[in-house]
């Protein structure tokens, strides 16, 4: 059973991903700010991270930075999601910092997440 | 006093532009929720549905998504009007980005029992463009084709102007546009657009957006010709490059 950590501070939208996500087989664990992330990556072994940007406390770059920066996470795949126009500078970012994707979350249903998240799981 | 009014103005301005990016933001959040919940109760993960149900969800999935789209090109007009939105101009391949297209849109293109030819040619051809806006561009005005056309056949075409210039022509059997309108379509929420009804809405801003692209690419698109009853061909045109 594969670990995913859902990182996602909208209450309705994190609901929904865990949701689907249990459906599909996965073991869910969910953060709603970025420090919470952190404090989670660092006591527990996750297979794939989906990270949000817009956070309260630490935003997901940063969360993406610390978990890059720790010899332990840097090959644990970080997908980042966003609701963020201009989304480009974003995405170029991301993919500089070691995230393995970058999608706009009203772009793709849950299943279609669950999808992309899955290619990525090694 | 002039000097202030000016000032308030572009105040006014800056405040207008602050207030649609952060509405935009808000908007797409719930709009994604509504997505993924009406997506899964159609995958059924909220148990079996009737066929009525299953209607009705879907006109509702297809109703929120056409909201998505309308706050999507909101950010686009508001990060264009900003200079926000970057163009990476490079050597694209335009027979093959077309050929793309044409396969994306053969499914919806049937649905409505519509038929696209693409004339492709039998040389390549390479244009200075963003290839995904170009591709943007492109996939903007054949899914007004499709749109706009109840019967008959899209027709996509190659041809080159004073040999430095491509265009690619996209021709529909649709509705056609009012010749009092047609100088008006590029403009933003144009009349023309937003004077449709039903189905055929689209969001005001599509023709907008490809314009503003082309000029960004310098490209140009325009309206070639256009007959109420009998239908359109709007081009779209790149610089040429070896």
């Amino acid at each position: 059973m594969s670990k995913i950590l859902i990182v996602e501070d909208d209450p309705v939208l994190s609901k929904m991903y865990a949701k689907k996500f249990e459906k599909d087989g996965f073991d869910v664990t969910s953060a709603y700010d970025g420090q919470e992330a952190v404090d989670k990556i660092n006591g527990n072994k996750f297979d794939v991270v989906l990270l949000d940007i817009m956070l309260p406390k630490l935003d997901g770059f940063a969360v993406l930075k610390n978990i890059k920066e720790n010899s332990k996470f840097k090959d644990l795949p970080v997908i980042l999601s966003t609701n963020l126009g201009g989304g480009e500078q974003d995405k170029t970012k991301g993919e500089q910092m070691g995230a393995v994707d970058y999608l706009v979350k009203s772009d793709f249903t849950p299943s279609e997440i669950v999808e992309k998240v899955k290619a990525h799981i090694k | 006093m002039d000097q202030r009014n000016e000032q308030l103005k572009e105040l006014l301005e800056s405040e207008k532009q602050e207030f649609l990016a952060v509405m935009s933001h808000e908007l797409r959040t719930p709009m994604t929720g509504v997505k993924g919940y009406l997506s899964m109760v159609l995958d059924g993960d909220a148990g079996p549905i009737s066929d009525d149900v299953k209607e009705y969800v879907s006109e509702a999935y297809v109703a929120n998504d056409r909201l998505i789209r309308l706050v999507d090109h909101m950010m686009k007009v508001v990060a264009i009007q900003e200079g926000n939105l970057r163009f990476d101009i490079k050597k694209v391949d335009l027979v093959q980005t077309v050929e793309m297209l044409t396969h994306d849109f053969a499914e919806p293109a049937k649905e409505k029992n519509l038929t696209i030819v693409y004339e492709k040619p039998d040389h390549q051809i390479f244009v200075s463009a963003d290839p995904d806006r170009l591709r943007e561009l492109l996939m903007n005005l054949i899914s007004n084709a499709i749109k706009f056309t109840q019967e008959g056949s899209i027709t996509i075409s190659h041809r080159n102007i004073n040999h430095h210039l491509e265009v690619v022509d996209i021709k529909d059997t649709g509705i056609g546009i009012d010749r009092q309108q047609q100088s008006r379509i590029f403009e933003i929420f144009s009349k023309a657009n937003l004077s449709l009804s039903g189905q055929e809405k689209g969001t005001g801003l599509g023709l907008f957006l490809a314009n503003k692209f082309a000029e960004a690419q310098d490209g140009k698109i325009w309206l070639d010709s256009s007959e109420v009853g009998v239908g359109s061909t709007f081009s779209a045109a790149f610089e040429k490059v070896d």
